[in-house]
């Protein structure tokens, strides 16, 4: 009797370990990565434009091995991705992937991209124009164009969306065509830290259409290049969504009665550099009413 | 804040779809059925015939139509500025289905993409009066469209439109 009542408590006792250990997998579960985590760690190995020049056509999805156009070292193959867009006198090519040892780039230039990473840039004297960089703790990135003056080229590479081969694969179905954004669920949904826990952000459009950043709760809609300073958006005159560039650790508020406060600040998995938070204010304000400074390196 | 190029293109397109499709039926597959006999022929000309299919402007040149025997689409607005782009789907059902594209643009082109077609050009069948083109894209049966781009006729982007449901 002795032995089938500790039989029983070690059965329950395993139970127990083993459902906590489920409901814990469950609750952090693979759709609540952590934020800080690297682009690598979390599969982010493919670099997606949220902005392309105007007037300039996707003109093909592609997977192959960069490593050559890169400037690295041979190696085994890897399957990098390689779209090309177009248009009659101007071309663009994105090509990314797993990062790798690099080759200095002869005649290239160090640049430092909007984000603040530091890039190579060459011109040619054909005048196609390349940008290569590493994105910390993601991929390398390889951006050539002709026809694109430097500084758009770097606002394309500024608008980075890291992504998985999963996603990717998504993307480049049905030629890049997803259906209308009107109803589209989007792609990479992400819950902003802070007050209001239902006002996710979502990539929407598609390769063809091209994309934007939307809370769809909120009806806000948001560019695809970062940020250029801390503001706040309001989706009524008490809830907000705040904004702000790279490097920005928290926002700091002030409410309707003077009161100030501070929010912690975190960026999109797939989306560096952007970084938001939710705030719900005391009292009624208009967003250009709300005070926000930027706190962290990014102030 | 600005706005993309892109987001600021949307409510024209939306507008102008808006107009060419509410004369029609509507149906689940996205497809806007032709409902009877829409067009006096005294009173409009025939821009392009495809055969089983004729283009039609009426005389005052401001609405242009697809004919598909005794029954025509709803007007599509036949006077659009330079970027300005509406687009249809037409027939369905035990009809041919048909994308009609028409552009403020008078050189602008079409590329075609779906299950069959990857990129193919398809160049407009009819010049507008008062500028702009016509592109008519008959559909294989069983042929699954994904999208259009249309291009000037610089072959710079006007617009990238989703056939996706």
């Amino acid at each position: 009797m002795g032995r089938r009542r500790r039989a029983l408590v070690v059965a329950i006792a395993v139970a127990a370990v083993l459902t906590a250990v489920a409901v814990a997998s469950f609750r952090s579960g693979p759709t609540d990565p952590d934020p800080a985590a690297a682009l690598i760690e979390l599969d982010r190995i493919y670099a997606v434009p949220l902005v392309v020049p105007r007037k300039m056509a996707l003109n093909d999805i592609g997977t192959g091995d960069a490593t050559g156009a890169f400037d690295a070292a041979p190696g085994d193959p890897e399957v990098d991705s390689i779209l090309s867009f177009s248009s009659a006198s101007r071309s663009l090519t994105v090509s990314s992937g797993r990062p790798r040892p690099l080759e200095p780039v002869a005649g290239a230039s160090p640049v430092a991209l909007p984000s603040g990473v530091e890039a190579d840039a060459k011109v040619g004297d054909d005048g196609t124009i390349s940008v290569r960089w590493v994105e910390p703790g993601g991929p390398v990135v390889l951006l050539v164009s002709n026809g694109i003056e430097l500084d758009e080229l770097l606002e394309v590479a500024s608008s980075m969306w890291f992504v998985t081969p999963a996603t990717l694969e998504v993307l480049s179905r049905n030629a890049g065509f997803l259906p209308p954004r009107v109803g589209q669920p989007g792609l990479d949904a992400w819950q902003p830290p802070g007050d209001v826990d239902d006002l996710e952000l979502r990539v929407i459009g598609s390769l063809q259409t091209g994309f934007m950043l939307s809370l769809p709760t909120a009806g806000l809609g948001l560019p695809g290049r970062p940020f250029d300073s801390c503001r706040a958006l309001s989706t009524d005159r008490r809830t907000f969504v705040l904004v702000g560039p790279t490097g920005t650790a928290a926002f700091r508020v002030t409410d309707s009665d003077g009161t100030t406060r501070s929010l912690p600040a975190a960026s999109a998995p797939g989306l560096p550099g952007r970084a938001m938070a939710t705030w719900r204010s005391a009292g009624e304000l208009d967003a250009v009413e709300v005070g926000v400074t930027c706190e962290g390196t990014g102030a | 804040m600005r706005r993309s190029a892109l987001t600021r293109r949307l409510p024209v397109l939306a507008v102008l779809g808006a107009v060419f499709l509410a004369g029609c039926g509507s149906s689940e597959d996205g497809y806007q059925r032709l409902t009877g006999l829409s067009t006096d022929p005294t009173t409009s000309t025939r821009l392009y015939d495809g055969g089983l299919w004729q283009l039609e402007l009426t005389d005052d040149d401001t609405c242009v139509r697809l004919r598909i025997g005794d029954r025509a689409s709803a007007c599509a607005p036949a006077v659009l500025r330079a970027r300005d782009v509406t687009l249809g789907r037409v027939g369905g059902g035990d009809d041919p289905r048909f994308v009609f594209v028409v552009t403020g643009d008078p050189d602008a082109v079409v590329r075609r993409y779906s299950d069959r077609e990857i990129g193919t050009i398809v160049e407009a069948q009819a010049a507008l009066p008062r500028g702009g083109s016509v592109v008519v894209i008959e559909l294989a049966d069983g042929e699954a469209p994904q999208g259009v781009q249309i291009l000037s006729g610089e072959r710079e982007l006007i617009q990238a439109i989703s056939l996706l449901d």
